[in-house]
Order: C-alpha cells, then sequence, then structure tokens
C-alpha cells in the first residue's frame, strides 16, 4: 500500500515540478551589453598567418622535413564616409624562411569605390574582379591572375592577385552591365627557380628569360538574375595568366612570354531546391598549348581551343557542403603538332562538415586530371579557437600515375601544413 | 428597406468583431501584424555557451516589404573575419515561388548563388534558427488555446504540426511542438517554448523591453535558451541597438551588384 503512495507521488511530482523548472528558462537573462560599433568611422584591419609545413618524403633536390616557414601580414584600412563613397588601402608582407616562396611585399586590395549616382558606380585600384561561377577552374575570370607558387595549397583568401584596373558598373534591378580596363599586367606567380614546385625544374639550363607583356587589357560583363538562376555574358581580351615557352633561335635560349587573347563566354547557375548547379563556356580565339616533341613549331603552338565547366554545390543541412565541378578543355584544329590530347578533363570534389556551432570545420577534396593521369587529395580541418583566432592543419598528397603526369614533379611533395590565423 | 438590410450589416459586422478568434486567427494576425513597409536595424548577436564563454556578432539590417513579399539585406560589421559578409534575399509569400538568395564574400570578392535555405538551420552559430527569425509558415501547424494558462492579457496557444501533413511540419520546422505566448494588444509573441523533432532538446524563446518605435511595438532583446534533458546547452540573445521603421530605402540596395556596399 505504501508502495503504491511513492509510486503515485512520484507520477504526481514527475507531472508538477518540470512545469516549475521550465518556467526559469524564460528568465531574462543579462549580459554586459555590447555597444554598436562606430560604422562610419576607419575600420583598420589586419590578418596574421603563421604556416609551417613538414614534406614527408625526400625529392628532387630537397630532404624530408620542414618545406615552409611562412609568416604572412595584411594590414589595412577601410572607410565608407557616405552611401557613395567606399575606399580601401592594404599591404601584404610575407616572408618564409625555407624554400617554398619568395618573400612578398606589396600593395593588395586598394581602391575607392565611386556611386557617381545609385546606379552607376566607378571603381578604381587594386581590386579582384570575380566573375566566374568556378571557385577551381580559371575560365571566365579573366581579370586577376593567381598564385599558383604551392600547388593545391594557396588559402582562397591569397589565390586571387588584385590588379590595378577600373570598373564602371551600372546597378540595374534584375540585370547589370559591367566595362573594365586594366592598369596593369599581372601574371600568375609561379615558383621559380630552386623553388620546390619550380614547373619548369626540367627547361631551367636553357629557360633563361622571362619577358613581361606591356598591353592594355580589357573586359566587358552583361548580367541577369532570375527567379531561377543566374546568367552573364562576358567577353576579355587579355593574356593568359600562365607563360609559355618559347625558343629564341638569335640568342639561342628558351624563355617564358604571354600570349594575348580573346575570350568570349556565359556562366550561369540554375538553384534546384538545395543544389546549385553551375556553368561556364568559354571559346579563346588562341591558346598557348604544348607542342609535340621534335616539333618544328618549337615548344608550343597556339590553337582555339573551348572550355566547359559544370558544377554542382549541395547543401542537405546547413552544416554539409558538398562540391563537384568537372572541366574540359576541347583545342579546336587539333593536329600532330599539337602535344596534348585533343580533349582534356579534371574533375574537383570536396565535402565539408561544421560541427560545434562551425567552430570546428572539417573537409576532404580530391582533383582528378583525366589525360595527365594525376590526383590531389586533401584532407583538412579548422578549429577556431575564438572568433579571431583558427587552428588548421591539412594533409596533402600528390599522385602522378607516369613520367608525363601533370603532377609527376610534384608527385614525393606530400605533406603535412600546419596554420594558424589571427584577423584583427 | 435599405435602414433593414443596413441594420442587419451592422449586426453581423459587429458579431465578426467582436467573436472570440480562433487560435489560428490570432497566429494569423501575429503573422499579419504590420511592421512598416520598410525598416534598418542594426544590433548585436551574443552566443554564450554552457561555459558561459561569449561571442558576439555585429549586423545592420535593411528589409523593405513589396505587396505581400519581403526583400532584405544582411551584412555582418564583426567579427573581424566576417566583416562585410552580407546576404541578400528575397522571400516570396506565395508558397509556391521559390525564395531567391545570394551572399558576398568579401574575401573571394564574389557574389554566390545560395540554395534554397535550410530554414531550420542556425543562423550565423545562434539558437534561432532562420524560420525563428523571419516567422514560420503558420499553415504548417493546428493551433489550439491551453485556456488554463490563458489570461486577461495573454493568449497561450498551443501548435502542433498540421495533421494534414505532420511530416512535412517538422521536416521544415524541426519541431515537434510549440507553444506560444501571445500578447492581446500587440499582437506580439512574447515567449514560446519549441521541441525539437531530434533528442530531448527544447527551446525557449523571450521576447522583452518592447518599445514603440515609429508606432510600432518592437522587441528590442530576444534571447532564445537551448536545453537538453533541461539542463542549459547554449544561449543567444539578439539586442536591437537602432531600429527604424518607413525610412526611404533605395531599390538599388537589394541588388546583388550593391552587396558588400554600404547598406545603411
Amino acid at each position: 500500500m505504501s508502495k503504491k503512495i511513492v509510486l503515485i507521488l512520484i507520477v504526481f511530482l514527475a507531472f508538477t515540478q518540470p512545469n516549475a523548472e521550465e518556467r526559469d528558462f524564460f528568465e531574462e537573462l543579462e549580459i554586459q551589453s555590447q555597444s554598436e560599433s562606430r560604422r562610419n568611422a576607419v575600420r583598420v584591419f589586419s590578418t596574421i598567418k603563421e604556416t609551417v609545413s613538414y614534406s614527408l618524403n625526400d625529392r628532387k633536390g630537397f630532404k624530408e622535413g620542414i618545406s615552409q616557414a611562412r609568416s604572412y601580414v595584411r594590414l589595412g584600412m577601410e572607410a565608407q564616409p557616405g552611401p557613395h563613397l567606399k575606399y580601401r588601402l592594404s599591404g601584404v608582407y610575407a616572408e618564409d624562411l625555407s624554400h617554398t616562396y619568395h618573400s612578398d611585399l606589396e600593395l593588395a586590395d586598394s581602391y575607392i569605390d565611386w556611386g557617381i549616382s545609385d546606379k552607376v558606380w566607378l571603381k578604381s585600384g587594386r581590386q579582384t574582379i570575380a566573375w566566374g561561377q568556378s571557385d577551381f577552374f580559371q575560365i571566365l575570370d579573366r581579370a586577376n591572375s593567381r598564385d599558383m607558387r604551392e600547388f593545391g595549397l594557396v588559402g582562397a583568401d591569397e589565390l586571387r592577385i588584385p590588379v590595378a584596373a577600373t570598373k564602371l558598373s551600372y546597378l540595374g534591378n534584375r540585370w547589370g552591365m559591367d566595362a573594365v580596363i586594366l592598369h596593369e599586367v599581372r601574371v600568375n606567380k609561379l615558383a621559380s627557380q630552386g623553388k620546390e614546385f619550380d614547373f619548369f625544374r626540367d627547361l631551367r639550363p636553357a629557360l633563361t628569360e622571362e619577358r613581361t607583356p606591356s598591353d592594355t587589357e580589357w573586359m566587358m560583363r552583361l548580367s541577369a538574375n532570375m527567379a531561377f538562376g543566374d546568367a552573364s555574358l562576358i567577353y576579355a581580351n587579355s593574356f593568359e595568366d600562365n607563360p609559355y615557352v618559347a625558343h629564341d633561335p638569335q640568342k639561342g635560349n628558351l624563355y617564358l612570354n604571354y600570349l594575348k587573347t580573346q575570350t568570349v563566354g556565359v556562366s550561369g547557375n540554375i538553384v534546384l531546391d538545395r543544389a546549385v548547379l553551375k556553368a561556364e563556356l568559354a571559346y579563346n580565339n588562341q591558346s598557348s598549348l604544348r607542342a609535340k616533341q621534335g616539333s618544328i613549331s618549337g615548344p608550343t603552338v597556339f590553337k582555339p581551343t573551348t572550355n566547359l565547366m559544370l558544377g554542382v554545390e549541395y547543401a542537405p543541412n546547413s552544416d554539409r557542403f558538398i562540391m563537384v565541378e568537372a572541366s574540359n578543355t576541347y583545342v579546336n584544329n587539333h593536329d600532330e603538332s599539337v602535344g596534348v590530347s585533343e580533349s582534356q578533363s579534371a574533375i574537383i570534389s570536396s565535402l565539408t562538415q561544421e560541427f560545434l556551432r562551425d567552430e570546428l570545420k572539417l573537409f576532404v577534396s580530391w582533383g582528378h586530371w583525366f589525360e595527365e593521369k594525376s590526383d590531389l587529395i586533401r584532407i583538412g580541418g579548422e578549429y577556431a579557437l575564438t572568433d579571431d583566432i583558427k587552428l588548421g592543419i591539412d594533409y596533402i598528397d600528390y599522385r602522378a600515375s607516369d613520367e608525363n603526369a601533370l603532377l609527376e614533379p610534384f608527385k614525393d611533395h606530400d605533406q603535412i601544413k600546419t596554420q594558424l590565423t589571427i584577423n584583427i | 428597406m435599405k435602414t433593414k438590410i443596413l441594420t442587419l450589416v451592422l449586426a453581423l459586422t459587429s458579431t465578426l468583431t467582436y467573436a472570440a478568434p480562433s487560435a489560428f486567427e490570432v497566429m494569423q494576425a501575429v503573422d499579419n501584424r504590420y511592421i512598416g513597409d520598410t525598416r534598418t536595424q542594426s544590433g548585436v548577436l551574443t552566443l554564450i555557451d554552457k561555459n558561459k564563454n561569449q561571442k558576439t556578432r555585429e549586423l545592420v539590417e535593411v528589409s523593405r516589404k513589396i505587396n505581400a513579399d519581403d526583400q532584405s539585406v544582411t551584412q555582418v560589421i564583426s567579427p573581424a573575419e566576417l566583416t562585410g559578409t552580407s546576404f541578400l534575399s528575397y522571400n516570396y509569400d506565395d508558397v509556391q515561388s521559390q525564395d531567391e538568395s545570394w551572399i558576398y564574400l568579401p574575401q573571394l570578392a564574389k557574389v554566390k548563388r545560395l540554395a534554397v535555405s535550410d530554414r531550420k538551420g542556425y543562423f550565423l552559430g545562434s539558437d534561432f534558427t532562420y524560420n525563428d527569425l523571419a516567422g514560420m509558415e503558420i499553415s504548417l501547424f493546428d493551433y489550439q488555446f491551453d485556456t488554463k494558462r490563458s489570461s486577461e492579457k495573454e493568449w497561450v496557444i498551443d501548435a502542433y504540426p498540421s495533421k494534414t501533413d505532420t511530416q512535412k511540419a517538422i521536416d521544415e520546422t524541426g519541431y515537434t511542438r510549440v507553444t506560444y505566448w501571445v500578447d492581446k494588444d500587440k499582437k506580439l509573441v512574447t515567449k514560446a517554448q519549441f521541441w525539437l523533432e531530434d533528442g530531448d532538446r527544447v527551446k525557449y524563446f523571450r521576447a522583452s523591453n518592447i518599445v514603440q518605435k515609429d508606432g510600432i511595438w518592437t522587441p528590442l532583446k530576444l534571447q532564445m535558451i537551448l536545453t537538453r534533458n533541461r539542463q542549459v546547452q547554449h544561449s543567444s540573445i539578439y539586442e536591437v541597438k537602432i531600429v527604424k521603421y518607413n525610412v526611404q530605402v533605395k531599390d538599388h540596395v537589394f541588388t546583388t551588384r550593391y552587396l558588400g556596399k554600404k547598406i545603411n
């Protein structure tokens, strides 16, 4: 009998007590109220990165061990004194105590963005102009060259190299137009002689010179946003960002040069529920291609090419992100002088998963070049110690199945990279 | 004869006016409450973990209503790593129309189209889901008064996933049950309790410091506490610092090409 009473009491308490507890969670939380920052004032910002990489193998000219010990500082200021004016000044200094990079000291994004009217804007200075849909393949992103000194490992914030340009934009409600003139020619940063990721290592004794192009580059874009997706039509008159190898018969040496090319293309995306399908299609009136060995035309031939990129970004939930991009380059008028296949394809994919309310991010990515028989696998993570301090670690694996593979020179460069990033 | 008809119409109107509303009608009134044709707002979102460590995100938002549709731009002011990140969204009242959204990433200087958002996903690492902030589609739930807890000043309303499509309601909101406390005068949810689909997690919402701004009742402090087995796991507080209604906002602010520029 007494057991029954105890049981009834337990049941009674179980159904009455929680309400009292639940109400507690509605109590107002007191925090030290943060005042709104002075948004009109000049904002000073800086990023400090300390990177240490450890190479896991002996490779040509280099031993297993620390391959990179790099300090990177970006310092800048930005102000928006009114709704029609924004200016920004920033610079970068970087020093690598080991053997992957050179030192850098240069003006980064530094520009004035001026609204002549609500709908007409002029932006002048060193800037980044990202028009393409692809995050990896450089198809219609023709304004900015890229930092390729460490193949596959350069962070997204350092990848695009800002260029001095003037951009005139018209902002329609659902469409817009941009015209850009570049005031300097900047080309991809490639690892130089004696550095670990030197693409031209095997040509170096004869390769003695790099010629700098000095012609005006310009480009235009017409873009539209629709309910189902976005679309752009782009024309560019610009230099290829990667050099080609040429032979100087008078000096008897090889040198690097850059090809001016005209590109016309379309890019766009379509939203399908939780996925965004994206595409880029471009026609280049001429591209530099490796010539067949022994070709009378020299080490490089020039042919029109067509580039296609198809990709998908899929977020099954707010913590998971899947991305796949596939590209194909088709060589028009392909003949026996050309040393690469008529059609060359590559695929890049990645999976990112966030944990602990975005504090921990883990990712795996894989790149495969079909005709070049190469693979790149990267597994890593990033943990936010605070909002401003992040710690990252990456493992990267380069694979090349034969001696002609794209990544054959780097096949032993597998490494572990750690990075501490402080944003202020 | 005309007088008789007029009397009948007046009688019917007054009957409708003074008849007690249903729980669904109360939630409809809350959903349709006038919150201005345009609004500019800045505020600070504070995230508190179970060890009481705090993180803050400072945000600026501009929004407007076009007929029944909403357009908004939200820009992150701090922390430093996210400064300048901006979201543009067009949300359509018609459930058949797909919402549109874009994000501007200043590190890449790039505008990216976003897929249809996971509306039960958490906003900037907080305990507020996109649904909590933008308001849930009220037709997803069935509503009934909790007459015992309702009072002269407030209605207490229990919401359960609609019997016609229970799974859809849970899939889209992540909630298996919600209880709302609605202020009768202000037509405003002052408290809410959310039962989450996964595990023993319950969220507690409270709106406080409710003031009239430009004639519109506005809570200046919103808090959400996430609990698991009655233990606090995480809390979020959004404090509105400045809010203005019906100010002039130009069309170009709500375009993808303007993302990254000053919005307010």
